[in-house]
């Protein structure tokens, strides 16, 4: 019974896309570049003298990936500020399986708990700051998400918040959460 | 050595410092322009100071919905009516069913409903491939801008509407349908974009052969007297319609130019007199605007002039009573006349309408929105014919009457002014205040204030909202300048109808997507119009309307959306205890499963409750009717297209919208199962 529930669920995760907000899609991906330039040791953190950012995703959000890879490409081309830039979509259990961690900064879209649980245990031990679609999984220890209220807010997750090193601008302009 | 190491690491920290003073700067302007592109999109809906729902078209088009007509069709409290020319209306919280104009169709800002009727049936079957989003307000919270709702209002925007911010390029895109009743449809919209210059263009065409089963028309009634009921026919109506569109929207730096033109033709549905017509008998609407208008951005300050041009026809060529009919001679009752080969006419009516409208918006003063502007507009009929078999049964053909015995006042006129004021005081981060007053002034009414006040309260994801507005309905020209006609004739002693509204919502949001609303709604109308025994429209009575809605929406797992609503409706009316021709109970939803991410299954769910009859009307109540429709969608993601079918009313429920008393005894059925097949392709 057992396997059958893990098979129907890792079916579940293998052929289904999550639902995703388009305005909010549009809006983290305007936004969420902006914040990485805020980062004091973004110097530290290039790739071959590139800025990398890793969309994650799920297997059946392959699409929406790559459509937030368009958005950011269509919003800063190649360069963010100074920098060569570039944005891969990146399937999660690559992330999770070790195959692939060389990356600046992570864009991270909609999982199961197990998995963000997992990726929190690994993005925080590699000091990589994340960006999360929903505010609401912000609680597995990801740092930053934005969400639309009446006005659109930055959140950031105050608990990880110290093991990363900002301008001190950003926090004049974020809400603090408690989470994780 | 020293001292210039110090001056170049100063001017390094400080050239870092407002580069990172810029970032924040330009941080905040993106939120900013978001918070605005929020609002105006109205993805932050539930924080809004009115009853509201959004539906976005790509959303409705995937569940399979064809047209705005059967999007309305979703909206809590709106329920649908038609009358003897199947001039189809949305009724919102069981408003008048026999008025028009109490709900407003705002098509890209402009809005649409016929000077003639004050109605928007053209455009209710705008197909969804071109609608970018529907916001429907209930309620007269939705006045703003000027814009008189009384009932509610539907905002619809195009794919014109484009975010140059958030939005690469325009949808570019083509489509294909066919469907039931011979139904064919297709139409594209293509956008241009050359610098300061932006050009959307969107077209469609669509026509069908629909003809549906009416039953024993007017004359079985006796109304016409009995030596006529034998004329009487019983026989599928004519609902046919061939409709076409063309927008155009032009952007150059603060200039806006908006354009439409909307020709509908259709059956001449179940008789201007209530009587079958033949079945190539035919109506025309024709709508067109062109507005110009200028938005600027100063300092703390906005500015937002409009002016513009509408024209709108009625046309009718029909047969207006079959062969043999007798009735009085119209020079002696005493005689009768016998039109023998039937009476037949030819009536039109044409109007326009100039406008011109100026805001101003002030966001100078700390936690204050104000918007002040005025609309001052001149409505004029310009054209009126009107041909008929000869009254008197001689001469032979169409006889001109159009100086003689005109079927609507060509001196028709009238003018209005409308000032508005409105200011949103945001009291604190969880507080908002919306308060402001309308001035309205036209030709035939007296002054009108209505005034306006809603407070929103937020507390983390639960938001409150309390609602007062005042907001009254012109009557139509219809109501106020027909005349000389048995059917139906106006009456220009008429007050406007006015409604006093309180409403509550609790909305409980989840997440940006999901969420649960409830509102309350007390509704006092006065002089509510409607035509009395003589066929002629009168201020009828006050009636008294109150209930509640409840709308939800979330997912499902991960590869399920529900959406559902339900609405109860109630009151009393200052003649009898009960508002009649309304269903109390509606219950609508939809269900969209993902079998893959590519294609998904979709189920469309509606009920409709019973509606009593007026008590002068001796039939039974109008039977509830529930609908199912199934579908599937499948989108190409690497090349871009799309393709749904639906099977609309799978189990053939009998749908009646209610006909007037002492006309079509069975009501005006409309359509049973049914299919639909769309094809989308975006550039």
């Amino acid at each position: 019974m057992k396997k059958i529930l893990l098979i129907l669920l890792i079916f579940k995760i293998l052929i289904f896309a999550n639902n995703y907000n388009d305005f909010l899609l549009k809006i983290q991906a305007k936004i969420y570049p902006k914040i990485i330039l805020l980062d004091k040791k973004i110097d530290k953190k290039l790739v071959d003298g590139k800025i990398i950012v890793g969309i994650v995703y799920d297997k059946g959000d392959f699409f929406i990936a790559n459509r937030v890879k368009n958005l950011i490409k269509s919003l800063y081309g190649s360069r963010l500020d100074e920098y060569e830039f570039k944005v891969v979509p990146i399937d999660m259990l690559n992330i999770l399986n070790d195959r692939y961690s060389n990356f600046s900064y992570l864009y991270i879209l909609k999982s199961i708990p197990d998995r963000f649980e997992r990726l929190s245990l690994f993005v925080n031990r590699n000091k990589i700051v994340t960006f999360i679609y929903d505010k609401n999984d912000l609680k597995y220890g990801f740092l930053f998400s934005l969400d639309i209220k009446r006005e659109p807010i930055i959140y950031m997750n105050k608990k990880i918040s110290k093991i990363f090193d900002f301008n001190q601008y950003l926090y004049s302009i974020v809400r603090f959460v408690d989470e994780g | 050595m020293l001292f210039r190491k110090s001056i170049l690491i100063l001017s390094t920290v400080s050239f870092l410092l407002f580069a990172n003073e810029e970032i924040i700067k330009n941080i905040n302007q993106s939120l900013k322009e978001i918070e605005n592109i929020a609002t105006i999109t109205k993805v932050n809906e539930p924080y809004q100071p009115y009853i509201i729902s959004t539906f976005k078209g790509k959303d409705l088009e995937k569940l399979g919905i064809s047209n705005l007509k059967e999007a309305l069709e979703l909206i809590p409290g709106v329920d649908i009516a038609t009358d003897n020319i199947d001039n189809k209306t949305a009724i919102f919280r069981g408003s008048n069913p026999f008025a028009y104009g109490q709900s407003k169709l705002i098509v890209d800002g402009v809005e649409v409903n016929n000077i003639f009727f004050d109605s928007y049936n053209s455009f209710l079957y705008m197909p969804i491939e071109i609608i970018k989003r529907i916001e429907v307000i209930r309620g007269p919270g939705s006045k703003s801008d000027g814009i008189n709702a009384y009932a509610g209002s539907i905002r619809v925007y195009t794919y014109a509407e484009h975010f140059k911010d958030l939005e690469k390029s325009y949808k570019n895109r083509v489509f294909l349908k066919a469907g039931s009743y011979d139904y064919k449809g297709a139409g594209f919209t293509k956008g241009y974009q050359n610098g300061d210059l932006d050009i959307f263009t969107d077209f469609y065409y669509q026509k069908d052969d629909k003809f549906i089963s009416s039953g024993y028309d007017i004359l079985s009634t006796g109304i016409y007297g009995d030596y006529n009921k034998q004329f009487s026919q019983n026989k599928k109506a004519p609902l046919w319609m061939d409709n076409y569109s063309l927008g155009i929207t032009l952007n150059y730096k603060d200039f806006i130019l908006k354009a439409r033109h909307i020709y509908y033709k259709h059956g001449s549905a179940y008789g201007i007199n209530y009587m079958l017509p033949q079945d190539k008998d035919h109506t025309k609407f024709l709508n067109s605007f062109l507005e110009l208008g200028l938005k600027k951005d100063l300092d703390n300050f906005k500015i937002d002039t409009k002016v513009g041009v509408k024209f709108d026809s009625f046309y009718s060529n029909a047969r207006l009573a079959p062969p043999g009919i007798t009735v009085p001679n119209p020079l002696d009752n005493n005689n009768l006349v016998e039109y023998k080969n039937g009476f037949f006419g030819i009536h039109e009516a044409k109007q326009r309408e100039f406008y011109h409208s100026l805001f101003l918006n002030f966001n100078r003063y700390k936690n204050h929105n104000i918007k002040a502007g005025y609309i001052i507009s001149r409505e004029e009929t310009y054209k009126v014919v009107t041909k008929t078999t000869d009254r008197f049964g001689v001469l032979p053909g169409l006889v001109d009457y159009s100086q003689t015995y005109p079927f609507f006042d060509k001196n028709a006129k009238r003018d209005s002014l409308i000032l508005s004021l409105r200011d949103d005081y945001n009291l604190n981060d969880d507080l908002t205040l919306r308060y402001g007053v309308n001035f309205e002034k036209s030709t035939h009414i007296d002054p009108q204030f209505n005034p306006r006040v809603a407070l929103v309260y937020v507390n983390s994801d639960n938001i409150y909202k309390f609602i007062y507005s005042r907001s009254i309905r012109d009557p139509s020209w219809q109501e106020l300048y027909t005349m000389n006609n048995s059917a139906r004739r106006g009456n220009l002693n008429l007050k406007p109808e006015t409604v006093n509204a309180f409403e509550i919502a609790y909305i409980k949001r989840f997440s940006i997507d999901n969420y649960f609303q409830f509102n309350l709604f007390y509704l006092l109308n006065k002089d509510q119009i409607k035509l009395n025994s003589q066929n002629i429209y009168e201020n009828f009575a006050d009636t008294d309307i109150y209930g509640f809605e409840m709308e939800y929406k979330t997912l499902i797992g991960q590869k399920s959306r529900f959406y559902g609503n339900y609405s109860f409706v109630t009151g009393r009316n200052s003649q009898f205890n009960y508002i009649p021709n309304v269903a109390r109970h509606m219950l609508k939803a939809f269900y969209i499963y993902e079998l893959n991410p590519e294609l998904n299954l979709n189920l469309i769910g509606k009920y409709v409750g019973d509606k009593k009859r007026l008590p002068s009307d001796n039939r039974d109540k109008l039977k509830s009717w529930a609908t199912l429709d199934l579908g599937f969608n499948y989108k190409s993601f690497k090349n871009r297209f799309n393709i749904n079918f639906i099977v609309k009313n799978i189990f053939d429920a009998d749908v009646r919208y209610p006909s007037e008393p002492y006309t079509y005894m069975e009501d005006y059925r409309q359509e049973g199962r049914g299919f639909m097949i769309s094809f989308r392709k975006d550039f």
